[in-house]
């Protein structure tokens, strides 16, 4: 029994750091949208990478995932330390009474612009930024996460039918917003 | 929904998945392993005793748990309360009944020779300025507790373990 434990920690231990390599952008990406600034955003993805593989040991290492824990997973727990970091920040900002808090996401940045396409991606993320959050969220677990609408319905906690009817009117108000000369 | 209008929505799909989310950056990285490490890691006590005593005394774990996966919090509360004499400093062990009970079987089996605790390192460091109001000044200070306890067979054992603060300083403009 404790040579198992042991086992398991020690896989658990390896598989982190190549399952972070291969999600870490796309999580972090999420992580900026539930919170306010790039320290929260880091804060919140680093409590949902510890609970995420604190969880449940045996799940996450079972044959059935293929010894990762899933997407959906994941991103479920950074919506769960985001909301707990909100709380936090809520009594905080009471006792503050923070009369300057900058505009929403203003200072974080969500996509690697160093690519030639830095204008045009500047206006999408602007674009985005935009949006409602419950627009947002699923056009970013859909397309950046890879999740499909069954596992986004379970991540946000909503019915499939909703998480897919997001998404089009989500991709809708971008298209209206982004210009449709520039979409070519 | 007319075929134009689909096909821009079908162009602005590829152009979304073609954006790259900006990486984490690799100071991100080197907490994030060091966090892992605590948090997958083996029981701080774990390395340094090999005779498997648990951090609350006993020689075999409560029924249904495994030593190895009391919460590193735990260990430090009832660590804490031997060093202070019944007052748990840890704030995720404090009120907590459960906690505060292993804490005191700690105390009475083990003995904490010495308790250090030195700052770290200073992780983040904030002054917030409000038109006509005080500013506050807050930081987040990372706590470097070191223990030599001795454990009710006499074995002696020492750890570190790492905690975090945040404490918020008004200040007055004169």
């Amino acid at each position: 029994m404790q040579n198992t434990t042991t086992t398991s920690r020690h896989q658990l231990e390896e598989t982190w750091k190549p399952w972070f390599a291969k999600h870490g952008s796309r999580l972090l990406m999420f992580a900026r949208q539930q919170t306010r600034s790039e320290a929260d955003a880091e804060d919140v993805l680093q409590d949902a990478m510890v609970r995420l593989w604190k969880s449940d040991m045996v799940e996450l290492i079972s044959e059935e995932n293929a010894g990762e824990p899933s997407l959906a997973a994941a991103f479920t727990q950074i919506r769960r330390a985001a909301i707990d970091q909100a709380r936090k920040n809520i009594r905080r900002a009471n006792r503050e009474d923070r009369a300057l808090e900058m505009d929403e996401y203003s200072d974080v940045v969500w996509f690697d612009n160093s690519l030639e396409l830095d204008e045009r991606s500047a206006q999408i993320e602007t674009a985005l930024k935009t949006l409602p959050d419950y627009y947002r969220e699923v056009i970013t677990l859909k397309i950046w996460g890879d999740l499909t609408f069954e596992e986004i319905a379970e991540t946000l906690d909503i019915p499939m039918n909703t998480a897919a009817s997001r998404y089009r009117y989500a991709l809708e108000k971008l298209r209206r917003t982004l210009t449709p000369a520039k979409l070519s | 929904m007319n075929s134009s209008e689909d096909s821009n929505i079908s162009l602005l799909e590829q152009e979304l998945a073609s954006l790259r989310p900006l990486p984490p950056n690799p100071e991100f990285m080197l907490r994030l392993s060091k966090r892992m490490a605590r948090a997958t890691g083996p029981a701080p006590l774990l390395e340094e005793n090999t005779a498997q005593v648990t951090p609350f005394g006993a020689k075999t774990p409560a029924k249904g748990r495994s030593w190895q996966k009391l919460a590193p919090w735990a260990v430090a509360a009832s660590v804490s309360v031997a060093a202070t004499g019944g007052y748990i400093i840890n704030q995720r062990g404090k009120g907590d009944p459960v906690a505060q009970q292993r804490a005191e079987r700690s105390a009475a089996l083990n003995q904490v020779l010495t308790a250090q605790r030195e700052v770290q390192a200073v992780k983040k460091e904030e002054i917030t300025i409000l038109p006509n109001q005080d500013a506050t000044r807050t930081i987040r200070l990372q706590y470097n507790n070191h223990y030599q306890v001795q454990d009710g067979n006499g074995q002696q054992f020492h750890y570190h373990y790492p905690t975090e603060e945040t404490i918020v300083i008004p200040m007055r403009f004169r």
